[in-house]
């Protein structure tokens, strides 16, 4: 009895002291906006339709990703070129293309359905805005501007912060890319646990 | 019926399962038996084997080498493996052969994700293509009529589509041509394809080679919402499945193994399902103001027309108020239609609008009896444009089953199989009354040839002959109707006696539910005077059609695919609809309208169960009538018009969906070329058809051999062109228009 | 002297002394947010001002421009007066807290003999604010958390005063400044350890503080007795408790650490800022607590005032009680 209470006196002050300790600790917190955090190599961002060298839409309109989607979060429909309008090379584009970036999970399945790496993820991932309906991105906000290029290929994403986010105000690493372990104290400390497995 | 002979069977073993089949069976259905599916191309069972594909090799014991399972015929004794591996290799071998030129065009093809190809290319393909060479390059989206795109690249020469036309509809325009991988389908005349049952053959289609041009590029088929429901385009009564997608109608389907349409449906079912959502649909109530047409809500609506209806049977009397309707009516619309104004004393009650004066036939039989038949009676309008998918019946029972086709009336049949043309029922070769089965189908218009042949039917029936009955009317739930109530009893008027009373004056309101007499009613004249003298005209309609000209207020009502409730086809079958396409906002159903006008009236109406029991158990009762007209004067010199109908004529749900303009027909003028000769007119001239003191005016002329000497032919229920304005069998003159005399005339009266 | 009236200097005196507390109100719930934040491994506030150091005007200025709701079931006049009686009796208590001595006399508004009974009697009363706060909302999750608070209230409010006579005893007299005269060689800390375990206890639980929070438990009870308060009226509740808290810090202060007496003879340093360190840790002490321990489940709670702290309490009293009575 007597020893009970006095164990669990002392769980208390272990208690105690464990919070105490943890005022002292530096904080892994980054100070977004302010600083922004490099993302791993292969962040899944905001979605982006690609061209062809000559402008025209890679999509066709297939509905593979639509199908794809985990999430039912794309919308497709498809429409038939004509001589005198002809968005992408076959005979089928895609008159209708949507995302509700709201019910993506950026798991980038439609990334693989996709048969002309037309839909590719970048790593865009500032989208915030006040209303719903302007989470759903259309094609006039997914596909590239004429003037953009074509698009950057699935394999081939741009390792950092992509220049079009706004000012950064200092680009603050917090993985290590070599090994790919988040460098902040929690990510030191699974590497040191890793270290000592494998030692 | 005759007995059936007792039918030998033989027992077979399909992978271990022995089997007890009739004689005869062909080994890919006796082995559906035990849902053993054997992979087939080209085979068909409504088409037979061809042979052609050779997908579904399998195994059989003692032979050496593999065997074709769809035209095989099955023996006793017979040991077969459909999935050993020398089958398995038979089937990859094939698919490979048959992929060699076939395009990696799966994203786009409108068969994707329900093609034969890619499921049997998954079960049985060997994934990769050995095949280095470019493959074959052939146009792609060929124009091969007003409904059908091929893909010649797609095509692995099954010739479904080619069977079809030859063994279904009995047309034959559809031949391979080439040979080797350079065959295509093509049609033999060059001509585009055009047939009234074109759809199917894209169903037909194992690939993507054959698409509707309505459809293309529309949809995949894993997005579309299914509804199984009831075609009502016509009175036959199809089951079809409704695909929609993001609240459009996208294509409709048929139901394989449905009884009613043998697993067919005409273009018209199929195709004209794109007028849900047109622009010009109307919305909301359209009360007149004049010439213009103002948007009123529904309560306003529905307490206009009570107060209209309240005040003349308060000042006139029940008799000056009209109701004409039901044809295009749920049976439970047609049956609240009725009780609502029965109960206010209203008996000018009568869903006949058009030419059609009788829907019940007096035996009525089914369509499998149809086939059955050894004499098939057609008389007047054939059934070939107002119920197509009943005239593939008849061809089938003419050329599977040998039966004689006898078509009676002005009318010849133009049917693709042979037929016997009399003009009188005098006429008709006495020896067409011996057979055993005997199937009349009869339009439903002129009842003279009923009354004369009256005494012969009887006879036969008493001689314990098979004979039965078909109506293929105008309307689709003509039958429907009738077997509610919706006819005029105790006194009531009929619609020709409410329009000639409304000529007078003598109705004062008018409530017409889904017709359009204007453009339909046999008597046009009649019936554009009783419009224009009636002072109060309400009309349920989805758009704005030659009625509406003349109504006061006209009600948005819901489309076909837009329906839950129950019709009657003309075999009297009770056919359930369901809703496969939301209705706009705006838009109530003709019940929905039924129930609010009851309620403004103060009537009480059926519960909703009393309702639907009352509609699924319809009254079986023929009504002996039908409208007995005198022949037509006239000597044998004259030229008679002759008005035909045409499935894709209307001034409604056709004309306003913009994926038919192909399709519509255009006001023409049929005539022999010796009657053209004889008028002094040549294909191309525009022409006025004139009887009396009406006219029919701006035909085309059109020269046909096929067409009958002395008669002109027009197209009934165009809204540019209102044949109705002449009688069917009316002599007529005909006077050339030349091209400058409008351009001239406006001249003069400018100068 | 003379010259000013005794009534003027009571109001300057109460106006130093209100914005004082006010002021100490304003950033200890800074310092609370803040320290809980480092002990959960967050920078807490820090968007406004420097350090996050302007988050209370803030705070108080969002309390002010919110919608203040009445329900439609509440007892209008109780439900608008409640926040106003709790805020009250917390302030009610500095009015005779000293701070300090200097020759010219205590830093106190006034200086009453049964100081530390006036101190009781009147945290007493704030119990009514949440309670009737809790009852006048007129919906379910408020009443249950005003019931539980004048439950709580009543149990723990025995154990403390229990631990305090203790002091008394020691002391010999009821006044404050009495009280933090006696312990001018030994705190009273260290006679009566067990004492001051209580008060600690007991205080937190009191001023309805985690892990004693039951009677606004947001896990059980949404908000509890402050659920359909809004604005300015939820703002003077805030505002009460962490009164409270000040107020029981002080007075642990006064009966356990010595008020402002300087430890170790480190006299050179002015008496109020002893006072305010020793305030300033067991203010701290709560937040530690609070970022510390879960809260208890009712039962237990009522369970370990009844059998454990009051049979205790009980036996300290009995025990110091015969302790004076012999030495003396």
């Amino acid at each position: 009895m007597l020893r009970a209470v006095i164990a669990g006196f002392v769980a208390i002050l272990a208690g105690f002291r464990t919070t105490f300790g943890y005022l002292f600790v530096k904080k892994p917190t980054i100070a977004y906006p302010s600083i922004k955090k490099q993302h791993a190599p292969r962040f899944h961002g905001l979605h982006e339709l690609r061209r062809y060298a000559d402008g025209k839409e890679r999509c066709i309109g297939c509905e593979l990703c639509q199908i794809a989607c985990p999430a039912n979060a794309i919308v497709v429909v498809g429409a038939e070129n004509t001589p005198a309008d002809r968005r992408s090379p076959g005979e089928r584009y895609a008159a209708r293309y949507e995302i509700d970036e709201l019910r993506c999970i950026f798991c980038g399945l439609c990334e693989e359905a996709c048969p002309t790496d037309a839909i590719v993820l970048t790593p865009r991932f500032e989208m915030s805005d006040y209303r719903r309906g302007s989470f759903v991105y259309a094609k006039d906000r997914l596909l590239v501007p004429p003037q953009g290029g074509v698009g950057s290929a699935p394999d081939e994403r741009p390792n950092g912060i992509p220049a079009d986010l706004g000012a950064v105000a200092q680009q603050k690493s917090t993985v290590d890319i070599a090994t790919g372990y988040d460098a902040t104290w929690y990510g030191r400390a699974l590497k040191t646990e890793r270290r000592g497995l494998a030692g | 019926m005759t007995t059936q002979p007792s039918v030998k069977t033989v027992t077979v073993t399909v992978d271990g399962v022995s089997l007890s089949v009739p004689e005869g069976t062909l080994l890919v259905e006796a082995a559906k038996q035990i849902q053993e599916d054997i992979p087939v191309y080209c085979y068909h069972t409504k088409l037979g084997p061809a042979g052609l594909c050779r997908i579904c090799l399998v195994e059989i014991e003692k032979m050496p080498k593999l065997q074709i399972a769809c035209n095989t015929v099955v023996t006793d004794g017979m040991v077969v493996h459909t999935a050993s591996d020398k089958t398995m290799e038979g089937r990859r071998a094939v698919l490979e052969f048959l992929l060699l030129n076939h395009p990696l065009d799966c994203p786009i093809c409108d068969k994707g994700g329900e093609c034969d190809l890619q499921d049997f290319s998954m079960a049985y393909g060997q994934g990769a293509s050995r095949k280095v060479e470019a493959k074959v390059a052939k146009p792609k989206a060929v124009d091969l009529g007003p409904t059908i795109v091929l893909d010649e690249e797609r095509c692995i020469v099954c010739q479904r589509c080619v069977r079809f036309d030859d063994i279904i509809t009995q047309e034959r325009s559809l031949v391979v041509k080439d040979r080797g991988h350079r065959d295509i389908i093509a049609t033999s005349t060059e001509e585009p394809y055009v047939s009234d049952f074109s759809g199917n053959v894209t169903e037909l289609c194992p690939v993507g080679a054959l698409t509707s041009k309505t459809y293309r590029f529309k949809s995949r088929p894993w997005d579309l919402n299914r509804t199984k429901t009831t075609c009502t385009q016509c009175s036959v009564g199809c089951q079809l499945y409704v695909d929609e997608r993001y609240g459009d109608v996208l294509r409709t389907m048929s139901v394989a193994e449905d009884e009613t349409s043998d697993g067919w449906l005409c273009d018209r079912g199929r195709y004209n399902i794109g007028f849900y959502n047109d622009p010009q649909r109307i919305a909301s109530p359209l009360l007149r103001r004049g010439d213009e047409w103002e948007q009123i809500g529904w309560d306003d609506a529905v307490a206009l027309w009570a107060r209209q209806i309240r005040e003349a049977r308060d000042t006139t009397g029940p008799e000056s108020i009209g109701v004409i309707g039901g044809g295009r009516l749920l049976n439970e619309e047609a049956f609240l239609l009725q009780h609502l104004f029965r109960s206010l004393g209203v008996e000018n009650l009568d869903w006949r609008a058009g030419r059609q004066t009788v829907a019940t036939p007096v035996f009525s039989g089914t369509y499998e009896e149809l086939e059955a038949a050894q004499t098939i009676l057609v008389f007047g309008v054939p059934p070939s444009q107002t119920a197509p998918v009943m005239d593939l019946r008849i061809r089938k029972a003419v050329v599977q089953r040998g039966a004689r086709l006898v078509t009676v009336g002005p009318h010849s049949s133009g049917s693709s199989v042979t037929e016997t043309h009399v003009r009188r029922v005098a006429d008709i070769p006495s020896d067409a009354f011996d057979a055993e089965r005997i199937a009349v189908v009869f339009d439903g218009i002129d009842a003279t040839p009923m009354r004369d042949l009256h005494e012969r039917f009887a006879e036969l029936k008493r001689a314990g002959k098979s004979l039965i009955g078909f109506i293929p009317g105008e309307q689709p739930n003509a039958r429907g109707a009738e077997a509610m109530g919706m006819l005029p009893r105790d006194g009531g008027r009929g619609t020709r006696e409410v329009f000639s009373a409304a000529k007078d004056g003598g109705i004062r309101v008018l409530s017409l539910f889904g017709v359009n007499p204007a453009l339909r009613f046999a008597d046009g004249a009649l019936a554009t005077a009783a419009l224009e003298r009636t002072p109060f005209i309400v009309l349920s309609e989805l758009f704005l059609t030659d009625t509406a000209r003349f109504a006061s207020l006209v009600l948005p009502a819901h489309g076909p695919f837009e329906r839950d409730g129950h019709v009657l086809d003309m075999t009297g079958r009770v056919q359930r609809l369901f809703a496969a396409h939301a209705a706009p906002g705006g838009a109530l159903s003709d019940g929905e309208m039924l129930v609010a006008l009851a309620d403004a009236l103060d009537i009480e109406i059926p519960s909703p169960s009393a309702l639907t029991a009352r509609a699924r158990a319809p009254e079986k009762r023929a009504m002996p009538r039908g409208e007995i007209r005198a022949a037509a004067p006239g000597g044998e010199a004259a030229l008679r018009v002759i008005i035909r109908s045409d499935i894709f004529a209307g001034g409604g749900t056709v004309y306003h969906d913009e994926r038919l303009e192909e399709l519509r027909p255009r006001p023409i003028a049929t005539l022999h070329p010796r009657t053209a000769q004889a008028l002094g007119v040549a294909a191309g001239d525009l022409v006025d058809v004139i009887a009396g003191d009406r006219a029919l005016r701006g035909l085309i002329v059109r020269v046909a051999d096929a067409a009958s000497e002395g008669t002109i032919r027009v197209v009934d229920g165009l809204p540019g062109a209102p044949a109705n304005v002449l009688f069917d069998g009316e002599e007529v003159q005909v006077t050339k228009l030349e091209p400058a005399a409008p351009l001239a005339a406006a001249g003069a009266v400018a100068g | 002297m003379n010259a000013v009236p005794l009534w003027l200097i009571v109001v300057i005196k109460s106006a130093i002394v209100l914005f004082v507390v006010i002021t100490t109100f304003a950033y200890s719930m800074l310092f609370e947010r803040k320290v809980m934040a480092w002990m959960q491994l967050r920078p807490g506030p820090n968007r406004v001002g420097p350090w996050g150091l302007l988050q209370p005007a803030a705070d108080a200025a969002k309390m002010l421009f919110k919608e203040d709701l009445t329900p439609k079931t509440a007892d209008p006049v109780i439900y608008r007066l409640a926040p106003f009686i709790a805020l009250f009796a917390a302030m009610g208590t500095f009015a005779i807290i000293p701070f300090s001595e200097s020759p010219a006399g205590v830093w106190s508004v006034g200086d009453v003999n049964a100081g530390i009974l006036f101190v009781f009697a009147l945290t007493s009363i704030g119990v009514y604010g949440i309670s009737l706060a809790g009852w006048a909302s007129g919906s379910k999750f408020p009443l249950l958390g005003s019931v539980r608070a004048t439950a709580q209230m009543i149990s723990y409010e025995l154990s403390m005063t229990m631990s305090v006579v203790g002091v008394l005893i020691l002391a010999g007299t009821t006044s404050l400044v009495g009280i933090v005269h006696a312990q001018y060689r030994l705190w009273f800390f260290i006679p009566q350890l067990v004492g001051f375990g209580i008060y600690l206890i007991t205080a937190v639980a009191e001023t309805n503080r985690a892990p004693f929070d039951l009677v606004e438990a947001e896990t059980e009870l949404v908000g509890g007795f402050h659920t359909e308060y809004s604005g300015l009226r939820f703002g003077l509740f805030f505002i009460a408790e962490y009164m409270n808290m000040i107020t029981v810090s002080c007075i642990a202060t006064l009966l356990f650490l010595g008020g402002w007496n300087a430890p170790f003879g480190l006299t050179f340093i002015p008496g109020i800022v002893w006072f305010l360190i020793k305030g300033g840790l067991f203010l701290f002490f709560y937040i530690w607590l609070r970022a510390t321990l879960p809260r208890f489940r009712y039962d237990r709670l009522m369970a370990f005032g009844w059998k454990v702290l009051l049979p205790v309490a009980t036996l300290n009293l009995m025990a110091t009680a015969a302790v004076i009575a012999a030495v003396r």
